[in-house]
């Protein structure tokens, strides 16, 4: 089926826990001088309507790589197969051109670093308003420039009237990152990914992005997908937590589940070093070694060679997600259940 | 960048300086004089009369205000005035500058561009391999090869007489008068192809370079993600970001033009300011030279402030103040 | 900070990197470590034809060097078969290349030639880059006035038209004694690598001051001054050696420049005396046989253009090696 402006009204509006985004089997490679480099393995995900997901992870771990695959932004040396549907509509293996109606109008992504993700030669509002007029071409300019004001009010940048008219580069890092929300979020999209849009910000700079994510969703009811790799930013606004280690998923479940009865021992090592956690128990301990090389992985589960409770069992097979202690919990552990009980306390 | 504009000025006072006291070490105007064993009275006459007996400062001084009062003097080889002379080798330079100049940058920039759009591919491929033999093609081997083909090589396959374009004789064949396109643009095709050769690898390879840097930058992928077309993306974002660094090599470069066509000059007999210094150089005709030295330098300088300005018009980020 | 944003720290790698994925290096991905050198030298020898130019470079170099084992023949030396001289002959057994106007054997002059071409190429490139390096590294370290005025300098050098200046330089120890004490005699191969040196050194010093600029923010700069390392210390201990890459890679480009540059002044009749071979003497003096004994134009010319070639890729090479944007790991 091509994807064009009317099959996309065809789909069904997505009620609130149904899934918009499911993501099957999902694998990227890409071709180096070195070999193959698998960076996303058998991912599986599924973004529900109306909710925020946080992705956490390592870097490398493939948690960006397999967002941007789904947009189709990975460069050529990159090799995906698998499935991603959008409401029901496969994504991967579509040309760039069928993508364009996707990108930005019904999944759009924003970017760690504002400072280089705006083009630093055309005015902040003329980028949004190429965002706006890509997906409503018919639109005035007089229409898309008021749009632009208003969007840069949302997502609270004061004088947008002055500032409309600036370059990014005479904004504050901080605005920028409001600008670039506001930038993706001119066609109301279904889907919003954040790829770690607070790493490189000022920590309170951080608390005010993060703010304005949470508003933003509230607000228009758009999914989030959060990626980062700081378990505090998943605490405080994440309803739902997939775990990735190494190109595929470690562990799903809801943010409380996860934080309090964790069911994979690479969640558990996240957890306890994390300082506002394990301050309860007195102890940061972090997860010994590091993150595999993604050219040769280890066999069988990834994470084997660090992991306290390795088996012999866990060099030879991987070990398949699967359902375990609270609803909606998955974990890719083959000793799940023998992942020793919740600290005290938490 | 007022400062690297002001900046212009004392580079133009030290640079012409500095090759107007070259020219006076190298080049002795009474030379033939001396030759003709004028009496020593009539030789210090002579030197006075010049004005060369005076300290170098006293001479580029009064050198420089006669340039800019426009009296600019008698030239010793042609006994006639400087102006119009020099008026026709910069002309012939700059017809044959800005020709080629037109032509090689074109098609760097479009091979350039196709290359870093459709990287790896076998056109990218084929232009990488065929700019390093360009940029290793020295004007004045592939002009030597250019004569012999067009030449020897095409009279005796096609059994001619004539080559099959001209390589000798400058800027008109010698049995024209008066202005004639056709034999004009005849005589421009071979020093433009031997001016190119280089430039096309030179500028092809610049444009894919910043093209591919500007490619793999954030915010293309931001354009790309908010899903504007293809079409756009290069237009808007990748293209005119390639092209900041591009304006300020192109002007760089036009501004070199006036005093460095010298080597293809030579090949062909095209009388432009190249040969115009070479001829009065052997001659140390001060007065054809000097103001030769100060419309080179001043169109170096000139073209290096626009440079600036062009690079500042087109970054936001770069401001005049 | 949590575990994983000291690794995200240490790694310096970015989920995804925003440029280059197509080196397992820059994804982050790489586990064991291989010393700079022997990276460079991995990434060199896998640029195939900097690897096919090495090896013709060697061969051309091999053959002018011991140029009197490959050619019976002086480059001045008259021929005469049956006592005639045995001039503008074309290219036959025992003269590959054939004889000039003055007898002398063509492939033997291009051997000579070749042994003077490429000293001036390597000599003027060693120079001038050492020469521009030391500008280089002294502005971007110092900063301030220092940097003020050898950037002006620079400026200015560039600004004054290239071969012009050459030509008035070549002339100059003719009539000005002091210059012959400093740079010898006009038109000696000396003088001439002296000249073009001087006029060579502004680019290798503006690339290298943007890169000490750079460099000198970085911590282990920082480290080593807080350790109380001198200044001159942490120039040419800390700075210089991280710009290795950059020094190679102009030092390679530069030759090829160089050879061309002489070959260039020759050919306008102010390079290297008429009676020494060098590849731009021979091109330029027997142009006027260009239609009736090619060869003699040809054997030169191509010498000069597969050399500049092979020099030319080498230096592609060298920069896929050293490539700072995929050493960044």
């Amino acid at each position: 089926m091509a994807i064009d402006a009317e099959t996309l009204e065809e789909q069904p509006e997505p009620a609130a826990g149904d899934a918009v985004l499911e993501i099957r089997n999902l694998e990227v490679t890409f071709k180096t001088e070195d070999g193959m480099v698998s960076a996303v393995r058998g991912l599986d995900l599924d973004v529900r309507a109306d909710e925020v997901l946080g992705i956490v992870g390592e870097s490398g771990s493939g948690k960006s790589v397999s967002m941007l695959a789904v947009l189709g932004l990975l460069p050529p040396t990159a090799t995906i197969t698998g499935s991603a549907k959008f409401r029901g509509l496969e994504l991967i293996g579509r040309k760039q051109k069928e993508l364009q109606p996707i990108r930005g109008a019904k999944i759009a992504m924003i970017f760690q670093d504002p400072l280089t993700a705006l083009n630093p030669v055309h005015r902040v509002g003329v980028q949004i308003i190429e965002a706006i007029k890509a997906h409503n071409p018919d639109m005035s300019n007089r229409d898309a420039y008021n749009r632009a004001l208003e969007l840069l009010e949302l997502v609270g940048i004061p004088r947008p009237r002055v500032r409309i008219d600036q370059y990014p580069h005479e904004y504050s890092g901080g605005m920028r990152q409001r600008a670039m929300i506001a930038m993706m979020m001119a066609n109301d999209p279904d889907v919003l990914i954040a790829d770690e849009p607070t790493t490189a910000l000022d920590v309170t700079i951080q608390a005010q992005i993060l703010e304005l994510v949470k508003n933003v969703q509230e607000r228009t009811h758009t999914a989030v997908v959060f990626i980062t790799h700081d378990l505090g930013v998943i605490a405080r606004i994440a309803d739902r937590v997939q775990v990735m280690y190494a190109g595929r998923t470690a562990e799903v479940g809801d943010v409380e589940t996860l934080f309090s009865g964790s069911k994979h021992p690479y969640t558990r090592g996240l957890l306890s070093s994390l300082p506002a956690l394990a301050g309860r128990t007195g102890k940061l301990q972090p997860i010994a070694g590091a993150p595999p090389s993604m050219l040769h992985p280890p066999p069988g589960c990834a994470f084997h060679p660090r992991c306290p409770m390795a088996q012999v069992l866990c060099t030879q097979e991987q070990p398949p997600l699967r359902a375990i202690g609270a609803p909606q919990q998955l974990s890719a552990c083959h000793f799940a259940d023998q992942v020793p009980d919740t600290r005290p306390g938490t | 960048m007022t400062r690297r504009v002001l900046w212009a000025i004392p580079v133009l006072i030290v640079g012409s300086f500095l090759m107007f006291a070259a020219l006076h070490m190298t080049t002795d105007p009474v030379a033939a004089a001396r030759h003709n064993n004028v009496t020593p009275d009539a030789l210090i006459r002579f030197k006075h009369d010049l004005g060369v007996d005076r300290p170098l400062l006293v001479q580029y001084w009064t050198a420089v205000s006669n340039f800019f009062r426009g009296n600019w003097g008698t030239s010793f080889t042609s006994q006639g005035p400087v102006w119009p002379q020099l008026r026709t080798a910069l002309a012939n330079t700059l017809v044959l500058g800005i020709v080629a100049g037109v032509f090689y940058v074109t098609i760097g920039v479009i091979f350039g561009m196709i290359s870093a759009v459709k990287q790896y591919s076998w056109f990218d491929h084929a232009t990488t391999g065929l700019s390093f033999i360009g940029l290793s093609l020295p004007p004045f081997v592939f002009g030597l090869l250019l004569i012999l083909l067009v030449g020897a090589f095409y009279e005796k396959t096609f059994h001619s007489s004539t080559p099959l374009l001209p390589f000798v004789g400058g800027v008109y064949s010698p049995t024209t008068h008066g202005f004639n396109l056709w034999d004009r643009a005849r005589h421009l095709i071979l020093p433009v192809l031997v001016l190119s050769v280089q430039e096309i690898a030179i500028y092809s390879r610049y444009m894919r370079t910043g093209m591919l840097e500007t490619i793999n930058s954030d915010y293309i992928r931001t354009a790309r993600a908010k899903g504007i077309s293809e079409r756009r993306v290069i237009s808007h974002h990748i293209f005119r970001n390639a092209l900041i660094p591009l304006t300020t090599f192109t002007a760089i470069d036009f501004g070199a033009l006036a005093g460095g066509l010298i080597i293809t000059e030579q090949i062909f007999g095209y009388q432009g300011m190249g040969l115009y210094f070479i001829d009065r150089y052997s001659n140390a005709d001060y007065p054809a030279l000097i103001p030769w030295i100060m419309i080179v330098i001043i169109f170096v300088v000139v073209f290096n402030v626009l440079a600036d300005l062009s690079y500042a018009w087109l970054d936001p980020r770069i401001r005049l103040d | 900070m949590t575990d994983l944003q000291d690794l995200a720290v240490t790694t310096g790698a970015p989920g995804l990197p925003g440029g280059d994925v197509s080196s397992s290096e820059s994804l982050g991905l790489e586990a064991k470590p291989l010393s700079p050198s022997r990276l460079a030298w991995r990434r060199f020898r896998r640029h195939k034809l900097a690897m096919l130019s090495s090896v013709i470079l060697i061969l051309i170099t091999v053959l002018c060097v011991f140029a009197p084992l490959f050619t019976k023949y002086g480059p001045n030396q008259l021929i005469r078969v049956n006592g005639v001289k045995f001039a503008l002959q074309h290219p036959q057994h025992g003269h590959w290349f054939g004889t000039n106007e003055r007898a002398n054997d063509m492939w033997s002059n291009v051997l000579y030639g070749g042994r003077v071409s490429l000293a001036v190429g390597i000599t003027v490139a060693l120079a001038s880059t050492a020469f521009g390096t030391v500008v280089g590294v002294l502005a971007g370290y110092y900063g301030g006035w220092l940097d003020d005025v050898l950037m002006r300098i620079t400026d200015l050098f560039l600004a004054i038209p290239f071969l012009i200046a050459l030509i008035l330089l070549t002339d100059l120890p003719a009539s000005q004694p002091w210059a012959q004490t400093i740079i010898g005699p006009s038109h000696s191969v000396r003088s001439i690598i002296f000249i073009i040196a001087i006029l060579f050194w502004m680019p290798v010093a503006r690339i290298l001051r943007g890169l000490v600029l750079s460099l000198k923010e970085k911590e282990f700069v920082e480290a080593a001054r807080a350790a109380g390392a001198s200044n001159a210390r942490i120039m040419l201990r800390h700075l210089v050696p991280n710009c290795t890459g950059q020094i190679i890679i102009n030092t390679t480009l530069a030759v090829a420049a160089a050879i061309v540059t002489e070959a260039a002044l020759s050919f306008l009749g102010k390079g290297v005396d008429i009676f020494t071979p060098t590849w731009g003497n021979l091109l330029g003096n027997n142009q006027g046989f260009l239609e009736s004994n090619p060869a003699l134009v040809l054997a030169p010319g191509f010498a000069i253009v597969i050399t500049v070639v092979c020099v030319n890729f080498i230096g592609d090479g060298l920069r896929d090696a050293f490539d700072p944007k995929q050493l960044s790991v």
